[in-house]
């Protein structure tokens, strides 16, 4: 029904593209990134010598984004497509496929990035590497080659400035979230959770996962033991003061595990996947992951 | 909890290839692109206009009052409740996931509870928006189904089946594109994936969006009609047959001596039914493909879960729950219940309306049939749907 409408979005959306890609009156976008992270980090390292288009919306979905015919057309005739890879752009994947057939240059940055695999996979790549500064690090290196080499007009040793300034900012965010970290105990590094995203900051600084299925919705209005035994006891294995849930009524969650099962604990949500528009919290990838440190510590050594 | 696991998209299309070839010819013909090209695309489907996207399933009632024509919409996350609309002489209430629909002798009343779910097979999204009432459409009596899928709504009257426009009727307005002349038993049309299942007495007929007709599918007296996760579900005389989106058809053989089947009943977006006769109720599970009877008199109305349970099912005063279709049941009574209303079931909470007074019973289903909630409603609960998925 809805899969028959999307797939018939992207088959639009391809053909287009394709018919589009030779007509040689539109004009053409220097760089398209697909991931609104990628597009901040592209932004910074590219400066204002050239134009970045940025398909995903801030508050989106990565893995559900579509795109318009004319975004399409517009990335198979850019000079280079950055895109996340491993999976993550499943509503964009044929028209980047696309936009490399039509002979659009096309980097996927978390491919070449040592990728972990995802929890309770041995082979499955995890997509969410920027939950790690240091493979963002690596990510602008992979980025600033490719423009180099393929956006025309570029200056190399002005891109190797604006590269060099933002990998200083990046450098101070990883001492400021090392020096965040080295406030929470060794034995509560621990972050109980149904976000499914950080598995490389768990790996880089030295935390460990629980996953845990959080409940929701009606079963909060009158939950009963079974609704949340397994949270309960994740959270009791941990031993942690906070999880870290995407829930609509996080302080319902907390109330009702504290009256079901004596289990004292906040609920408080991270930024995940998106970038937020402007003055909510996560507007540029360095201020989205200054507040999860600051969210995550400030959780962690919560007094019980 | 919106989680990708990489399995590929794929679905059956109609009418698309030729729209995206007339898109083709034209963005080349033109030598200045339309200024708003972009607006005639497809929206990028995380975005939808007045309603919000949340972390939980919206599950929302919509009850009628048959005795002061109220229909209400009742917030199951929040318990907060709220009028929207007058439907004099409502007689039956039918859901289609997103919208309930309160017919009368000569009316329809459309309510959207302003609750619903878009699924992507491998994640979902849920979203939150104002109740509110979008129109009626001029057509009454007995109202056998409402299905849809992501173009078209099909509402299945006695002798006509009336196509709405989805896409405006998610926009807030009533847009009558077909009425189509019906025969057959008691099974409703089904809109899935671009084509219209309709029943007839030989079978389901398979129509394309053009009108063509593509295959007819066996299926002798059709009765009764339901959307699981795999298809459209239809109950004939001796089997339940499954149609995916897809075409691919299933048949499942009923029991001897269910009857012809009366109702398909089971959770939105569950793989498993349970098909009421006048002879028996039976929990059929669309994926191991099996018919199992419950061991009970057949109830006025039952409901599954999932593929095998939980089945819950109304009784004298109450209602019964079952893990699976061979355990033994667990009683509720129900305070001051005398007709037990329906049963509408989630994944997780199970709702019976009582007709006489103004109350739901919220039931947890896993949790050995506990009364979870009393819901006062702003009226009398006469009749009761359950939307969101």
């Amino acid at each position: 029904m809805t899969r028959a409408r999307l797939l018939s979005a992207v088959v639009a959306t391809l053909l287009v593209a394709a018919g589009l890609a030779g007509c040689s009156d539109r004009p053409s976008s220097a760089i398209v990134v697909t991931t609104n992270i990628l597009g901040d980090i592209t932004r910074e390292i590219v400066g204002d010598q050239a134009a970045v288009t940025v398909l995903m919306p801030p508050g989106a979905d990565p893995h559900s984004f579509g795109i318009s015919s004319r975004q399409g057309a517009e990335m198979s005739s850019a000079d280079l497509v950055i895109s996340n890879g491993l999976g993550l752009e499943e509503g964009v994947a044929r028209a980047v496929d696309s936009a490399r057939a039509d002979g659009a240059p096309v980097v996927t940055v978390a491919e070449n990035l040592d990728p972990l695999p995802v929890a309770g996979s041995d082979d499955v790549p995890d997509p969410h590497f920027w939950t790690d500064p240091d493979r963002v690090v690596r990510a602008t290196q992979i980025i600033a080659d490719s423009v180099a080499e393929h956006v025309d007009g570029i200056d190399r040793a002005e891109l190797d400035r604006t590269l060099g300034a933002y990998r200083d900012r990046l450098d101070a965010l990883t001492t400021s979230m090392e020096t965040s970290f080295a406030r929470i105990g060794v034995d509560r590094r621990k972050l109980v959770t149904n976000h499914h995203v950080f598995g490389y900051l768990a790996q880089r600084f030295g935390f460990e996962v629980l996953g845990a299925v959080v409940p929701g919705g009606t079963t909060l209005a009158s939950p009963s033991a079974s609704d949340l035994a397994e949270l309960a006891a994740a959270v009791r294995q941990a031993d942690v003061p906070t999880i870290f849930a995407d829930s609509s009524q996080p302080d319902r969650l907390a109330r009702v595990l504290a009256e079901q099962t004596g289990t004292d604990v906040a609920v408080v949500g991270l930024f995940t996947e998106s970038l937020t528009p402007p003055g909510q919290g996560a507007a540029t990838y360095i201020e989205m992951m200054r507040a999860n440190t600051e969210r995550i510590t400030t959780g962690l050594t919560r007094d019980r | 909890m919106r989680r990708a696991l990489g399995v590929p998209t794929v679905g059956t299309s109609f009418v698309p290839i030729a729209l995206a070839l007339t898109l083709v010819v034209a963005g080349c013909a033109s030598t200045e692109p339309a200024p708003d090209a972009g607006a005639e695309s497809p929206t990028p489907h995380g975005y939808v206009e007045g309603a919000e996207e949340t972390a939980d399933t919206q599950y929302r009632l919509v009850v009628a009052d048959t005795t002061d024509a109220r229909v209400s919409v009742v917030d199951l996350l929040t318990g907060e409740s709220s009028s929207v609309a007058d439907a004099p002489g409502t007689t039956d209430l039918v859901r289609d996931g997103r919208y309930a629909y309160a017919v009368s002798a000569t009316t329809t009343t459309v309510v959207d509870s302003g609750g619903w779910t878009v699924d992507h097979a491998d994640h979902v999204h849920y979203y939150r928006a104002a109740p509110r009432s979008p129109g009626t459409i001029d057509r009454g009596g007995r109202l056998l189904g409402v299905h849809a899928d992501a173009t078209h709504t099909a509402l299945t009257y006695d002798r006509s089946v009336v196509i709405l426009d989805r896409e405006e009727q998610d926009r807030g307005r009533i847009v009558v594109l077909d009425r189509l002349p019906r025969t057959g038993a008691g099974a409703a049309t089904v809109p899935l994936a671009g084509s219209l299942l309709t029943p007839t007495d030989d079978g389901i007929e398979i129509r394309e969006s053009d009108g063509a007709r593509a295959q007819t599918v066996d299926c002798r007296s059709p009765s009764a009609s339901t959307v699981a996760r795999r298809g459209a579900v239809f109950a004939c005389a001796d089997a339940v047959v499954v149609i995916s989106a897809r075409g691919r058809v299933t048949t499942i053989g009923l029991p001897p001596g269910t009857g012809p089947v009366e109702r398909l009943a089971h959770r939105p977006g569950a793989n498993g039914v349970v098909a009421t006769g006048p002879g028996r109720a039976v929990l059929v599970d669309l994926t191991a493909r099996t018919a199992t009877p419950l061991p009970t008199d057949v109830p006025a109305t039952a409901a599954t879960a999932g593929e095998t349970g939980p089945i819950v099912a109304t009784a004298a005063g109450g209602v019964e729950v079952r893990r699976t279709a061979t355990s033994p049941a667990t009683r509720t009574p129900l305070p001051g219940v005398t007709d037990v209303g329906t049963v509408q079931i989630d994944t997780a909470r199970t709702y019976v309306n009582d007709p006489a007074s103004n109350r739901v019973f919220e039931i947890d289903h896993r949790d050995d049939g506990r009364i979870a909630r009393v819901i006062t409603t702003p009226g009398r609960a006469s009749l009761m749907v359950e939307t969101g998925r």
